[in-house]
């Protein structure tokens, strides 16, 4: 088998869970080189299948897990992404525009996702909230939204100049799943956990920097802030389904799907609610502000209903 | 619907030639693919993935159990034998199908073919 294949097939166990790994990967690498050696099948077909072996596996551990512990789970890559894109795009326009200050818009999209992660490697759940939170309100308040765009170009001010990040209003379900999961008992990370994640952000960043200007920046993809919107919204539904079938026999399963339904559903509301009444800055302020409160307290009673959190609490 | 509940569980039909891929003595992962192949006229060809993935459910349910791993050339390969759960639900598998067959079968020889107009 050539490098590149043996390199294919390694990078594809990373789906596996690494107790898994580390215990299996041995077996399973030799299985499928043994398989392509012999001509039954080929590098990419064995790749594809410990892809969708690892996330079937990593789906079981999910179904597994106390609810609290399983939106930690999840929200931890959503919180690697979020960061690693926001870094990339940053750096992109950095590289544009030369180095300056980028205006406070940037620092709170880079520090919303990164006070998020920081609450999920440290077991802290205030500056997870407070991450869930910003996430949330600068989706909903984007400098150049779509849906916002007639009330805050109208009225706003506190948006950066040309500040235009139109995937800022998809990512409002990742803030709430933030959100949610500052609900839960956290733990801290062990240092070589905390080491890989730093090392997954990098490799995201790098590799946003490298591809917004081929397919973003030049026009491959039309970015259309709604398009976008729905798609993220679309996917975080077929999520929260997901996650309820592969939890069904799990106390509380509906509780989940739940929370990640009002994920799905609350930003369009907010969005649309806000859109439809012209605010001025401090109005408009005010009132996400107390949405951002409304959802949390809402998901903190979710949360507070069942008998599994009062048990690790 | 009381029916359907009572019916045992099926075993799908990767299921069913890895399991009697091993009907003649243990095999190792790959072995067993390839027995799974040559059984099914090559219609069940398994990625690593899908066939670790079975086989750990399958270890999991108790119709397998591991006999243990060894190292050839370089490569390291996991056996795994048929328990006496995991024969008789091959055993009770293959009486279903045989007697779902032999409705159809029953039927073609009692009744003439009759043609059906579209």
């Amino acid at each position: 088998m050539s490098r590149e294949g043996g390199a294919r097939l390694w990078l594809a166990l990373r789906a596996y869970p690494r107790e898994m790994r580390q215990a299996e990967g041995a077996v399973l690498i030799s299985l499928a080189r043994d398989l392509v050696d012999e001509g039954q099948s080929s590098t990419g077909r064995e790749a594809l299948g410990l892809l969708r072996g690892g996330l079937v596996a990593r789906a079981g551990d999910l179904a597994e897990l106390p609810w609290q512990e399983a939106l930690r789970r999840i929200a931890l890559p959503v919180a690697v992404a979020l960061l690693a894109v926001d870094l990339g795009t940053l750096a992109f326009w950095l590289g544009i525009d030369g180095l300056a200050w980028p205006g406070w818009s940037w620092i709170a999209v880079i520090a919303a996702p990164a006070l998020a992660l920081l609450g999920l490697l440290a077991g802290w759940r205030l500056p997870l909230a407070f991450g869930g939170t910003l996430v949330v309100l600068l989706g909903v308040a984007q400098g150049n939204g779509l849906l916002l765009n007639g009330p805050l170009e109208a009225t706003a001010t506190w948006t950066a100049s040309g500040f235009d990040l139109p995937f800022l209003g998809a990512v409002i379900p990742a803030g709430l799943l933030f959100l949610a999961a500052s609900i839960c008992p956290g733990r801290r990370a062990s240092f070589p956990a905390v080491l890989a994640t730093t090392a997954w952000v990098a490799v995201g960043a790098i590799s946003a920097r490298l591809l917004y200007p081929q397919y973003v920046a030049l026009g491959k993809v039309d970015l259309n802030g709604l398009g976008i919107c729905l798609v993220a919204y679309g996917l975080a539904m077929i999520g929260a389904l997901a996650i309820g079938t592969i939890r069904r026999h799990r106390d509380p399963a509906g509780m989940l799907a739940g929370i990640l339904g009002l994920a799905t559903i609350l930003p369009v509301v907010l969005l649309y609610g806000v859109s439809a009444v012209p605010l001025g800055d401090k109005a408009l302020l005010l009132l996400l502000a107390l949405s951002g409160l409304a959802t949390t307290a809402l998901l903190v009673r979710l949360a507070r209903l069942t008998p599994t959190h009062r048990q690790g609490a | 619907m009381i029916y359907a509940l009572r019916m045992p569980p099926e075993i799908r039909e990767p299921t069913y030639f890895l399991l009697a891929a091993l009907l003649d003595g243990p095999l190792h992962g790959y072995a067993i693919a390839q027995r799974a192949s040559e059984l099914s006229d090559g219609r069940v060809r398994l990625t690593a993935g899908t066939l670790y993935g079975a086989l750990d459910r399958l270890v999991k349910q108790g119709m397998l159990v591991e006999i243990g791993d060894e190292l050839v050339a370089g490569r390291k390969r996991r056996s795994y034998s048929l328990t006496s759960e995991g024969r008789t639900a091959l055993h009770e598998e293959a009486t279903r199908m045989r007697s779902a067959a032999a409705i159809v079968e029953g039927a073609g020889a009692t009744r003439p073919a009759k043609a059906v107009e579209a």
